[in-house]
């Protein structure tokens, strides 16, 4: 006898220590050091899909029909995490970047955080989770029950024990309803994960697995002596033997491709695994160990189903033989249930039953923790996640909405969070409960599971065409979820409910009002026996059909409007824009900083509000002191905080109602960017284009200014020695009597201003050869101090004209340059004539020198050779110094200083020192005269 | 990009796989009233084909990035050589 | 009474037929080779006529021009500009100072001469 005492304290012990891993897991979470952030955790709390379902109802459908009745569930999975990648992987990344906090805030901010879908979809959710609710409840009261009677295992099939078998029920459902507010809901944590919560479930996983296994080692190799001798004794039955291999008929077809379609669908969408899967996601990475590590645990908690059904079906069909109620009452196939004199016996429990009857009493307890594990770790994640629904997305978007309340007056909202939260815990383990008392002794525990995942199903084409489809609409998902849902509704729940005796079983013979074409259990006419479709596929079809076409064909003709457009491009597009997400501003205007701080407060409360701008400001480099007008990338990062904590929808209107001002939609948005950066992109071209034209327009009239500046130049050049030449011949022709000294005179300044003459048309030729490229440089190597000598010796003349006093500073040493011998005697020619026309007129002074020098230039040494001349003119004012040397510049006009009409001498002169590698200028301060200086390289 | 898309194909390929070892067909074939080491055939065929499809999704999560890159390398060159 | 006539160039080969023509034609002859000095010549010595040169170093002759033509006492006194600038714009610019007349570099020594008879002859 095992007392009832031990197993209840062992039952709260053991949730006693799930509470103490939560509680570990939250403060490794706070401390930073986070325990659930590695794959293995991660897979392990994907597990949580392992339910009693999976611990007693799979050895109970093993034990019915054999491997196909049970693995498809499991198999289902195992294909859908190979899809983990390009599918799983997407919708947590669109929930990461959108806040999203279940699977109803998903659906309802892909189709523009419409609240009627998130409304919708919690509904579905809620009613579509209840019968699964249920089966926990079952399992564990049962569990319980049967427990509770060690070493008896017939449950007794008597009103009183009914009566006491729902009185434990309740008892376990209000207790799972406060271990599941207290686990669920100690503080407002929305946006953050429930990381003590993921720990808890990953134990309690690590030991469902263990307690099956143990089960299953202790028959296979406890009862037997390994599987070839197990299946060796199970093949003598032929009852049993017939389950080796699968009945081939379109039923098993059928229900194997369902059961297949369900259990994909029901891993990511049913609320509790959306939770673990993407909302507990830590990190997008862990996926990748996750698609094998999961379906493996689903391989291990598998393997041993088929030994304990087998192992309890030979050792309660030999009892049964000698149980004179049970020999008769045993149908050619087994239904599950054997029916004994002091009771029945359950198939769904063998695993419990059966170590029962074979007085393992340490086992069995164990076994009962495993399943009560099993059974506990669902309720508390599913109405967890379905509670965040009910809050967010059911009562929040009324409450806001009821004008009376004046809720957006209220400065903390979260306790009523918190409350709304508790009470819609209760509310489900309620229904739940009274959905198990009602209807579910009735069926199995895997006939009832697929009551909820037909439900659940629903959502798939919302999700999956929401992710990779842009068309779909609201409209569109919409229909396809309500349509869905009656048919489900009417085809699964309808009929239970008519078998419970809450209706008559009439509808189900021969469809309402006598209507056969309406008949809940071959809709429309449809001949499930010909099909092979139990009434689960036959709802599938049905809801699925009507869902998927109204889903696509609504879409179709139906429009979407801006924000629905935007949630579209960026749920489908989830890739593209996701880094730069945060960046994205979907908001016209702006709203006060103030404003959306206390917005804030009011549903996260101070704290988190603080650290959470505190953060943003850190990462956006924003002092809150001098930032009053939130821009629209921070209203965005407000809207998404809160769509943590109330839902994205309900989050939309309180934003809005702040910030006062539609969303731009994604769309619009980029076509409005689109515009403008092709308008900016065109007007930047045209202005470009514009300037190079002026520019262009510039240098031609530049060029063309200094063309005529030039003509103008040459020809004043030109004639100022024309003018003495024809000024003295026509006196000279016209005084024949003019005596002799005049006229020499007179004649030579006709000859020298000839030269002068012919000296400017070289030079305009010189000029214009080097415009051009043509200048052969006949390169030498050269004393530059003969250079010096024999330039002076060809102005000897014009300096001695002036009485001007020539001073030559030339070192001993020689200065050997490499230079065209001719080109270098014109630069000093040119700038000797320069000085001799500029220097004083009266007391004329002119120096010209060379020494070498050195010029450092980085790590190199170079030694250059430079060469000046010097006169003590009037000087060149520090603005024409710089434009002296330009072609065509000779001084503007009217400038003070020396004159225009310098000539293009100072042009070609530069140039030739250039080619030889060294460089000119002049030192001037204006009426102290003027110094060129020039270098060039010396050769060594 | 074309590592993601590389390794998408490959996870689409075990999908189609896993799906082709439990379609219904092919489980008739491997329906037999047979034992395999002591355990009914049909059962050892679906343990085993589900336990040879996670070594596989195992196989594409570790081969190493550089193989994967060259693979989808020779992938394209292939292509264009058809092409 | 001979006429009194300024010589303003920089350029001393210009200068030297002029001055000859000058002489030859009975007039009292002053050369500057800067606006500066020419303008110390027109207040000391007050010539009747002034042939002046634009392109000057330092002071320009449109300058020496506008000064002479600010000082009322300096009003008798011709101006003539003699300049290698031949384009319509410099000329109007010479004019627009009240000059007598503007002759362009290279020029005809007889239309020099004439030109200068005739200005002063009129007064």
């Amino acid at each position: 006898m095992l007392e009832q005492k031990i197993i209840i304290f062992v039952s709260f012990g053991y949730m006693g220590l799930l509470f103490a891993i939560a509680f570990w897991g939250d403060k490794r979470a706070e401390a930073g050091k986070s325990i659930i952030s590695n794959p293995y955790i991660y897979a392990l709390s994907l597990a949580v899909y392992c339910t009693a379902w999976t611990f007693y109802g799979s050895v109970g459908a093993a034990s019915r029909s054999g491997a196909t009745g049970f693995l498809s569930i499991y198999l289902g999975p195992t294909l859908m995490m190979i899809l983990g990648w390009p599918v799983l992987r997407k919708i947590i990344r669109i929930s990461r970047i959108n806040r999203i906090t279940s699977i109803a805030d998903f659906i309802a901010s892909r189709y523009g955080k419409s609240a009627t879908i998130a409304g919708a979809v919690t509904i579905i959710a809620v009613l579509g989770i209840v019968p699964y609710m249920s089966v926990q409840i079952k399992a564990i009261s049962t569990s319980f029950q049967l427990i509770s009677q060690y070493p008896d295992v017939y449950m007794a099939k008597t009103a009183t024990s009914l009566s006491a078998t729902k009185d434990t029920a309740f008892s376990v459902a209000i207790l799972l309803a406060l271990f599941s507010v207290v686990f669920g809901t100690r503080h407002l944590e929305v946006t953050e994960r429930h990381e003590g919560l993921v720990a808890a479930i990953a134990f309690e996983s690590i030991v469902k697995l263990i307690a099956i296994i143990s089960v299953g080692l202790f028959i296979t190799y406890g009862l037997y002596s390994g599987f070839g001798d197990l299946f060796t004794q199970a093949s003598l039955v032929p009852k049993i033997k017939q389950l080796f291999v699968m009945e081939v008929n379109a039923s098993t077809f059928t229900g194997w491709y369902n059961a297949l379609f369900l259990a994909m669908m029901a891993i990511f969408l049913l609320p509790r695994q959306f939770q673990m899967i993407v909302v507990e996601n830590v990190d997008e990475n862990h996926l990748k160990k996750a698609v094998w590590l999961f379906p493996l645990y689903l391989l291990a908690i598998n393997i041993f189903v088929i030994p304990i059904a087998f192992g309890g079906m030979l050792h309660f069909f030999e009892q049964c033989a000698s149980d004179p109620v049970c020999k008769q009452t045993l149908p050619e196939t087994f239904s599950g249930i054997l029916k004994f004199t002091n009771g029945i016996v359950d198939a769904d429990y063998f695993s419990l039953t059966l170590l029962m009857a074979k007085k393992q009493q340490g086992l069995a307890l164990f076994v009962f923790i495993g399943g009560m594990s099993a059974a506990t770790g669902m309720v508390i994640v599913e109405t967890i996640a379905l509670s965040t629904m009910v809050c967010n997305d059911l009562v929040m978007p009324v409450l806001l909405r009821l004008p009376f309340l004046k809720l957006e007056q209220k400065s903390d909202l979260s306790r009523l969070l918190l409350i709304i939260r508790r009470v819609s815990i209760l509310l489900i383990i309620l229904l739940g409960y009274l959905y198990f008392h009602y209807v579910v002794e009735y069926y199995s525990l895997v006939s009832i599971g697929m009551i909820s995942f037909t439900a659940v199903a629903q959502f798939c084409p919302a999700v999956i065409g929401g992710i990779f489809w842009k068309g779909a609409t609201r409209r569109g998902a919409l229909w396809g979820l309500l349509a869905g849902f009656l048919i489900w509704l009417y085809t699964l729940v309808l009929p239970s409910l008519g078998q419970a005796g809450f209706l008559s079983q009439d509808l189900l013979t021969n469809g309402p009002f006598g209507i056969e074409f309406l008949n809940p259990t071959h809709l429309f006419g449809l001949d499930v026996q010909l099909l092979g479709f139990d009434q689960y596929t036959h709802a599938v079809f049905w809801s699925m059909f009507t869902n998927i076409a109204l889903f696509i064909g609504v879409s179709l003709f139906s429009t979407q409007n801006a924000m629905e457009r935007k949630q579209a491009i960026l749920f489908v597009d989830v890739f593209k824009y996701s880094s730069e997400s945060e960046k994205s501003s979907f908001w016209r205007e702006t709203a006060s900083v103030a404003d959306l701080r206390m917005l804030l407060e009011r549903f996260l409360g101070k704290n988190r509000t603080d650290d959470a701008l505190s953060l943003y400001a850190r990462q956006h480099n924003i002092n809150w002191g001098k930032k009053l007008i939130a821009d629209a990338g921070l209203v965005s990062h407000a809207e998404k905080l809160l769509a943590g904590a109330i839902g994205s929808a309900s989050a939309l209107v309180m934003v809005r109602s702040v910030v006062e001002e539609e969303p731009l939609g994604m769309d619009e948005i980029m076509h409005i960017l689109d515009e403008t950066q092709q308008i900016i992109i065109y007007s930047q071209e045209l202005e470009k284009a514009t300037k190079d034209l002026e520019a262009a327009n510039e240098r031609l009239k530049e060029l063309d200014r200094l063309k005529n500046e030039f003509i103008s130049t040459v020809t004043h050049e030109l004639r100022t020695p024309l003018t003495s030449v024809r000024a003295l011949a026509e006196i000279v022709q016209n005084n024949p009597d003019l005596d002799a000294q005049k006229h020499h005179r007179f004649v030579g300044i006709i000859i020298k201003e000839s030269e002068r003459l012919s000296r400017l048309i070289n030079n305009v030729l010189d000029f214009q050869k080097i415009e051009s490229g043509q200048i052969q440089w006949q390169m030498t190597r050269l004393d530059f101090r003969e250079v010096i000598e024999d330039s002076i010796f060809s102005t000897g003349q014009l300096i001695e004209e002036k009485n001007i006093d020539l001073t030559l500073d030339i070192s001993n040493q020689a200065g050997f340059v490499s230079g065209d011998k001719d080109r270098l005697i014109q630069v000093m020619v040119n700038l000797i004539s320069n000085a001799v026309k500029f220097c004083d007129p009266e007391y004329g002074k002119i120096q010209v020198g060379m020494y070498a020098e050195t010029i450092k230039t980085g790590g190199n040494e170079n030694r250059y050779l430079k060469v000046f001349v010097k006169d003590n003119g009037i000087g060149i004012s520090k603005k024409d110094q710089e434009i002296v040397f330009q072609k065509f510049r000779q001084a503007v006009a009217g400038s003070k200083g020396r004159p225009a009409g310098t000539g293009i001498g100072l042009t070609i002169t530069q140039h030739i020192i250039d080619s030889h590698g060294g460089r000119i200028w002049v030192d001037s301060e204006l009426k102290k005269g003027a110094t060129f200086f020039f270098t060039l390289p010396l050769l060594q | 990009m074309l590592d993601n898309r590389s390794i998408t194909g490959r996870y689409i390929g075990l999908f189609l796989l896993g799906c082709f070892l439990f379609c219904y067909p092919v489980l008739t074939i491997f329906n037999l009233p047979y034992c395999l080491l002591g355990i009914p055939f049909f059962f050892f065929y679906l343990f085993a084909a589900w336990s040879i499809l996670i070594v596989f999704v195992i196989f594409c999560t570790k081969i190493p990035d550089t193989f994967q890159s060259q693979g989808a390398d020779t992938a394209g060159n292939n292509e264009k050589q058809s092409g | 009474m001979k006429k009194k006539i300024l010589i303003v160039d920089d350029e001393p080969n210009i200068i030297v037929p002029l001055k000859f023509l000058m002489k030859q034609n009975n007039y009292d002859v002053q050369t500057a080779e800067t606006g500066e000095k020419a303008l110390d010549l027109i207040s000391s010595w007050q010539p009747d006529l002034i042939l002046l040169d634009i392109m000057l170093p330092g002071m320009d002759g449109y300058e020496v021009c506008q000064k002479i033509r600010q000082e009322k006492e300096f009003n008798q006194i011709k101006i003539v500009f003699l300049s290698a600038m031949a384009r319509s714009i410099d000329i109007a610019k010479g004019m627009g100072l009240a000059a007598d007349d503007y002759i362009t570099k290279p020029f005809a020594t007889d239309y020099v001469v004439n030109k200068i008879k005739e200005l002063l002859t009129d007064t």
